[in-house]
């Protein structure tokens, strides 16, 4: 084993530098995360999350990323600390949307008003999912 | 979208929903006052709940006794003909029930108006469409197969079947994506509509026809306590 000593330390400090790098670096978000969802329909909506908000020109974080307190949008206060699964529970309650009723809202309003966008179930939920 | 397409698609999702939806219930409305204009009410009814002659009267006649409506079953069509029975009543289950707990399709109508219907898992609607067009091949073979079927077959008694088979047939091949995805889907939604619009025009509307036919008009296969005969 002593003749390989030499090898301890860069091996230590490439996987350091390999584990640092998986977490600390987040990836692209290429795709809606449909983790918390028991029994998943579709394959995930396609979102790719940069090019998306530079092609669509947003730059206020909070008009994805709003928060509701008692049912009221809280005006120029953006979420992104917070999953949206945190509010949006699978079942709706009274006052917040069921997740998928969520992402399709958020989603579909937005596509609706601005008459840009995919508003067809097959044109977000591709098949197959983008990897 | 090229714009023959998207023109299509915005049609075929606002205008032409409604129009099928009207033209539908006019149409339906017309057939069965047509239907009761061509009966009238009798003056003495018979007496008894059905009439006397008929292939079910053999049964009909045991009533009160143990057994009857086992008679009555092994007389009627659903005994001679089992097979066919299970497949038809299988299939006009399916029609109905499949479009209806669809997920997709309450989704849409929940997002149009806020309410929706319990839904089937995607998994288990594609698998009953797969059943549905099954029922579907089976009535297509036996109406070219049977010699006795063939000869009172005419084109329209085709053309039904496939109306009925189009909108699913179209919904399974946008649903997995198989063809362009855009073009399936605003085919299955003209498929969908024109097959609304041919209800009433056409032999499917057994629909609402049965019903009347059945329960109003007193004959061999009356089902209910017929007042109505041909004028």
């Amino acid at each position: 084993m002593r003749k390989y000593k030499c090898f301890y330390l860069p091996c230590a400090t490439l996987l350091l530098f390999v584990f640092y790098t998986a977490a600390f670096c987040q990836e692209d978000m290429i795709a809606v995360d449909r983790s918390d969802f028991d029994h998943p329909q579709r394959p995930a909506a396609i979102f790719n999350h940069d090019a998306h908000n530079e092609n669509a020109e947003i730059e206020d974080c909070s008009s994805c990323h709003h928060l509701y307190e008692e049912g009221y949008l809280v005006q120029d206060v953006s979420s992104e600390d917070q999953s949206c699964s945190d509010c949006h529970t699978l079942k709706p309650s009274k006052t917040t949307l069921g997740l998928r009723k969520a992402f399709h809202t958020l989603c579909i309003s937005c596509h609706k008003k601005e008459e840009k966008g995919p508003l067809l179930c097959g044109e977000c939920h591709l098949i197959p999912p983008p990897k | 979208m090229d714009s023959t397409l998207r023109m299509l698609y915005h049609l075929a999702q606002g205008p032409l929903v409604w129009a099928a939806f009207i033209l539908f219930w006019v149409g339906s409305v017309y057939q069965v006052a047509r239907l009761l204009s061509l009966t009238r009410k009798m003056e003495t009814r018979r007496r008894g709940r059905a009439p006397d002659e008929g292939p079910l009267s053999a049964a009909r006649s045991t009533d009160g006794q143990p057994g009857r409506w086992s008679a009555r079953l092994r007389l009627s069509i659903a005994g001679t003909h089992s097979l066919t029975i299970g497949v038809s009543v299988i299939f006009h289950t399916l029609l109905f029930m499949v479009p209806l707990f669809l997920l997709a399709h309450n989704i849409l109508v929940d997002e149009a108006w806020g309410v929706s219907l319990f839904a089937f898992r995607e998994k288990l609607s594609d698998y009953l469409t797969w059943l549905f067009l099954a029922c579907v091949l089976f009535f297509l073979l036996r109406r070219i197969l049977l010699a006795r079927l063939r000869a009172i077959s005419s084109f329209q008694d085709y053309y039904i079947l496939f109306l009925a088979a189009a909108p699913f047939a179209s919904g399974l091949l946008a649903y997995h994506q198989i063809f362009d995805y855009r073009t399936m889907i605003t085919l299955h939604m003209l498929l969908g509509e024109i097959m609304l619009v041919s209800i009433p025009f056409t032999k499917i509307a057994h629909l609402f026809l049965f019903f009347v036919l059945r329960f109003l008009v007193n004959h061999e296969y009356s089902l209910g306590s017929g007042r109505r005969a041909w004028r």
